[in-house]
């Protein structure tokens, strides 16, 4: 856990092709399983997972994150994290999480 | 600020002209609010026993005016041919009073030495306490002035005009201030003091100030995502989402979309390898994408309203088009920021050095990727 940017270390065109080829896949996966009946009690976890996963492989080498100072992952996770918990709480409050019911 | 002093004696008649229009203004009001008269109502009746009070502080808000009045008579009487004012007239206390007079566009060019609270009143009458004068004769450096804030703050009005009278003026004073933003972006594209842009934590400050905005904007798309989730399922007439929203299009955009990121980081390796062609390849490329992303936005509102699925149908279509609007916003700045990068690309001003701009530009644009990876799955595939 060092502050040091860890600007060494730098992704190929290769590792850039194979994490669009994965973000591909992911995306057809999203797709696909919403028309599968069999899927649907967990249909919703399964997509949020899959959309954090993009989300993460872009965030960590189209963006860079994974080779850059902390300083910058903490600039941005910190609010993603307040932003999301913001949002937890507004469907909270507005009652619109079914976890809490209705 | 203009080198020149103000006449005393017009001074002081305005100050006084001032202070008794300005109590004469407000301080009936007191009463006329402990008898009843409700604030800001532009007439009241006649028979309230108001009027005296309000006739006195018209009277008095015209005293202000005219106080106004005579600072700009003496203001200009200054300017013409007031007594030139020495660099400290009123032996000031503080830093602002130790530059020249008239003071050059920055105030100073080298860091002045700081001797602690109230520097500049130590360094004339002592004790000189505090830190050791640190004065350091490095210069200074500070963007020269430009006009062009003014010219952009000039197009902002001209859109504002235009939201009170027509569209046409809106896309006139839009277009202006995106012209004035670029030309201020580029004025000092290759000032030499600007090259170098490493912070105390080792980090480049334009990179740094790109990830803390888009922290920011972790709050602007999380409230507005909160806020259609909030509100889903509740609208009271139709349609509901799964009614109208067209998965297997707006999956081959969001395709789009995800390969314009690769293009993007294609076009950034290139430019930080120096190979010129590519970066410009790859630069126009992911613009291409981006345009075609709003293509089929463009296409799936006009579809939208088309069926009478408008922003004020319902709950679900004014979180719907706000939400999805304003992303495509974003993709449409970017677009614009893409495309100066391969104007400045395509006449040669974009070299290895420029590397860190196409990677601020390129964070903007991988974040309004990630930001439609979360909206296509909660707002399209979430059933």
């Amino acid at each position: 856990m060092s502050d040091a940017p860890r600007d060494g270390e730098h992704p190929t065109v290769g590792t850039y092709v194979r994490v669009a080829l994965v973000l591909t896949v992911v995306t057809a996966l999203e797709v696909g399983v919403i028309y599968v009946r069999r899927l649907a009690p967990i249909v919703i976890p399964l997509l949020l997972a899959m959309s954090a996963a993009k989300f993460a492989l872009v965030a960590l080498f189209f963006m860079h994150l994974r080779y850059e100072s902390r300083v910058l992952t903490f600039l941005f996770v910190g609010p993603l994290i307040l932003a999301s918990g913001l949002a937890v709480a507004l469907m909270t409050l507005t009652g619109a999480f079914l976890v809490f019911g209705r | 600020m203009t080198g020149r002093l103000l006449g005393e004696r017009l001074g002081r008649v305005q100050f006084w002209v001032i202070f008794a229009g300005f109590n004469l203004a407000f301080f009936p009001q007191h009463y006329l609010g402990a008898m009843g008269m409700p604030r800001r109502i532009y007439t009241y009746p006649t028979d309230a026993g108001w009027t005296a009070g309000n006739f006195a502080s018209t009277a008095g808000a015209f005293g202000i005016g005219v106080g106004v009045l005579l600072f700009i008579v003496n203001a200009w009487q200054s300017l013409r041919r007031g007594a030139p004012a020495p660099a400290d007239p009123w032996d000031g206390r503080t830093l602002e009073w130790r530059t020249s007079s008239p003071p050059p566009a920055h105030d100073f060019d080298t860091i002045p030495p700081v001797y602690g609270r109230d520097s500049f009143w130590r360094e004339k009458h002592g004790p000189r306490r505090g830190a050791p004068p640190t004065a350091s004769h490095a210069p200074l450096h500070v963007p020269a002035p430009s006009h062009w804030p003014v010219m952009i703050a000039l197009g902002m009005g001209i859109a504002a005009v235009g939201a009170l009278t027509h569209v046409s003026i809106v896309v006139i004073g839009v277009l202006w201030t995106i012209w004035g933003i670029v030309r201020l972006a580029l004025e000092h594209h290759r000032t030499h003091a600007h090259a170098d842009q490493t912070g105390v934590l080792g980090l480049d400050h334009r990179k740094m100030a790109m990830w803390v905005f888009l922290g920011s904007e972790c709050f602007f798309f999380g409230t507005l995502v909160a806020t259609y989730l909030a509100y889903k399922g509740r609208s009271v007439v139709g349609p509901a989402p799964h009614e109208i929203l067209n998965i297997p299009v707006t999956t081959v955009s969001t395709f789009d979309l995800l390969m314009s990121s690769l293009l993007m980081v294609l076009a950034l390796a290139a430019v930080q390898r120096g190979d010129r062609r590519q970066a410009r390849l790859w630069l126009f490329g992911t613009a291409v994408f981006g345009l075609v992303f709003l293509g089929f936005q463009a296409y799936e509102f006009t579809e939208f309203v088309h069926q009478g699925f408008t922003m004020q149908q319902n709950l679900f279509g004014s979180t719907f088009f706000v939400l999805t609007g304003l992303h495509g916003t974003h993709v449409a700045i970017g677009v614009l920021w893409l495309l100066s990068l391969w104007v400045l690309a395509l006449r040669g001003r974009l070299g290895v050095a420029d590397a860190v701009k196409v990677e601020i530009a390129g964070l903007y644009w991988h974040f309004v990727d990630v930001v439609w990876i979360a909206i296509f799955t909660l707002v399209y595939l979430i059933p």
